[in-house]
């Protein structure tokens, strides 16, 4: 009960403060603003590769948008993690019957809702520059392949802020492990735009199904049912990071 | 001890040695025994790195020791350590809160972690905070910052509190209202309470007893005025002069014991003096070998003083070593 309690009061306590971050407002609104402003000065392109064309703003406003706000949810979040690491923190909650498991759900629940809201806006507001994106029932079937990419991307935070001995450290290290994320996770650019052993080999990273499944949902209206391989090897990763993310992310070394 | 006639915290041969990086290692604590009774305030003397810290974080149970048995009120914290958690509040010497939190949702959210809990108005209360209790941490005054993180060390309604260094960096009106804190937790809320410290003043002033450590071993354990008791008329004797002296022809000297250069007076030329502490055993017999000595040198000796002994002084006795070096 009294582990329940405190999981709860760690989570409230986390939206308060969220609530109160300019570094959230800043990568949660205006990182994402200046994402749709990019987007609507290339509003008139069009992908083509082999006998396929592609408009950029509807291919740009999911893939991006689904990986630009999940990265900008997991660069804030590390950064709080770490400097909580660094200024003790977490030894201070060491010392009370708060265990790492129930600060990561404590801390995660909130990022997590706070990402589907951004999303959702997103999708919305690049609507409203000109993409075509289904926000009926299917959007209803995107929300937890969402949550799974949100996820993801703060188990990646535990673990890189428990790898790292500082918090620049531990924002070097989220720097090289994003941006390839966008070239090659089919989030910027088609995958069949590229060989095809990187386009096999992209299908195991953790965003790349992810990814997929929502576009198939939201741009083309295919069932979720479509996505079980992509779904299954999402599913796979969570389990594998969250796991990994509550072994290096002691709360005192 | 306890209403169930255990000990508060019992320590039996505790050993921790540290890996060094590059090779070999640090015995931080090498073989420690001591017990501390249920309401008592407890303090542990000696200077930076001599296992103070170590000692307290094995017993809170956030390290693991490397041998030796801990209880805290009868529970061995490696085997429930969440019980120990329970029971205990812990003030670390180095710890830092939510920075977007006030200090009072930090309390109603610390002590949501447990069964039993004060409110956090009484806490801040407590500890003369309750008009600050919409600030941020970082807008409190650093004694301020001091005496919020024990009422965070209170939420639980512990039996046992363990302070580190509570007032490290404190200027001196700042510490006296922390004292004041320490001193009503201990006396009018019958806290146990144990202290690290490399203040002999405060030592001296707050604990029923003192542990004296240096280098990971327990020199002595007493009250403070026994320990000064058991100098036995020892004090010691501050001078200065205009050059440097050799210690140990001081040290040397019929009823002095040790001799160390608090201030070297700078190089040659230098304006600053050289300022010297002997430990003597017999004040008067020290005195005399020292101006019969520093005539026959022609050395000139300023501001003689001679100081009865203090915490200090029974350190440099056990130790050989100055408290603050």
């Amino acid at each position: 009960m009294t582990a329940l309690t405190g999981t709860w009061r760690l989570a409230s306590a986390s939206t308060r403060q969220l609530l109160r971050s300019s570094e959230v407002w800043a990568t949660m609104i205006a990182f994402p603003a200046a994402l749709l402003a990019i987007l609507w000065l290339f509003s008139r392109l069009r992908f083509e590769f082999g006998q396929q064309a592609v408009p950029l703003i509807d291919f740009w406003v999911t893939g991006l948008g689904l990986l630009g706000v999940a990265l900008g949810n997991t660069h804030a979040f590390l950064a709080t993690i770490s400097t909580w690491k660094a200024g003790g923190v977490l030894k201070r909650i060491s010392v009370t019957p708060i265990g790492p498991g129930q600060l990561i759900v404590g801390e995660v629940i909130p990022r997590a809702i706070l990402g589907m809201v951004t999303l959702v806006a997103f999708l919305l507001a690049g609507n409203a520059l000109g993409a075509d994106i289904r926000m009926g029932a299917e959007l209803v079937q995107a929300l937890p392949v969402m949550v799974m990419i949100t996820f993801t991307g703060l188990s990646v935070a535990f673990i890189i802020a428990g790898a790292t001995k500082t918090p620049q450290n531990a924002n070097a290290l989220d720097t090289a492990v994003a941006w390839p994320l966008y070239l090659v996770t089919g989030a910027m650019f088609p995958l069949a735009a590229f060989p095809a052993w990187l386009q096999e080999s992209a299908q195991f990273i953790p965003y790349t199904g992810l990814i997929a499944t929502v576009r198939g949902l939201l741009l083309d209206g295919r069932p979720l049912t479509d996505y079980g391989s992509e779904l299954a090897i999402g599913a796979i990763w969570i389990a594998i990071l969250l796991l990994g993310a509550t072994r290096a992310y002691r709360l005192v070394k | 001890m306890t209403e169930h006639g255990q000990p508060a915290v019992e320590v039996r041969d505790l050993v921790k040695v540290y890996p060094r990086p590059g090779g070999g290692s640090l015995r931080a604590l090498d073989g420690i025994t001591f017990q501390v009774h249920a309401g008592e305030f407890f303090g542990f003397l000696g200077p930076n790195g001599a296992g103070k810290t170590t000692a307290l974080e094995i017993i809170e149970g956030i390290r693991k020791p490397t041998s030796g048995e801990v209880r805290v009120l009868g529970i061995d914290p490696r085997r429930d350590l969440d019980r120990v958690k329970r029971m205990i509040g812990v003030q670390l010497q180095a710890a830092s809160y939510f920075s977007l939190l006030s200090i009072e949702e930090i309390l109603e959210l610390f002590g949501s972690f447990y069964p039993k809990r004060r409110s956090p108005a009484d806490l801040l209360e407590t500890v003369g905070l309750i008009d600050k209790r919409k600030a941020y941490v970082r807008q409190l005054s650093g004694g301020q910052q001091r005496r919020f993180s024990v009422a965070a060390a209170l939420v639980n309604d512990p039996e046992v509190v363990f302070l580190d260094e509570p007032t490290t960096g404190l200027d001196p009106q700042m510490r006296h209202s922390v004292w004041e804190l320490l001193r009503r937790l201990n006396r009018n809320e019958g806290k146990t309470i144990v202290m690290t410290t490399h203040y002999m003043e405060e030592a001296e002033l707050l604990a029923d007893r003192v542990a004296i450590i240096d280098r990971g071993r327990i020199s002595a354990i007493d009250a403070p005025r026994d320990l000064i008791a058991e100098l036995d008329g020892m004090g010691h004797i501050e001078f200065a002069t205009s050059r440097p002296l050799d210690t140990s022809q001081l040290a040397g000297l019929t009823g002095v014991t040790a001799a160390i250069a608090k201030a070297d007076g700078g190089p040659p030329g230098a304006l600053a003096p050289a300022i010297y502490e002997l430990a003597v055993t017999e004040p008067r017999t020290a005195v005399t070998a020292l101006l019969n000595w520093s005539q026959a040198g022609g050395v000139e000796l300023r501001g003689l003083e001679v100081v009865p002994g203090t915490l200090e002084d029974v350190f440099l006795h056990l130790t050989g070593r100055e408290l603050r070096e």
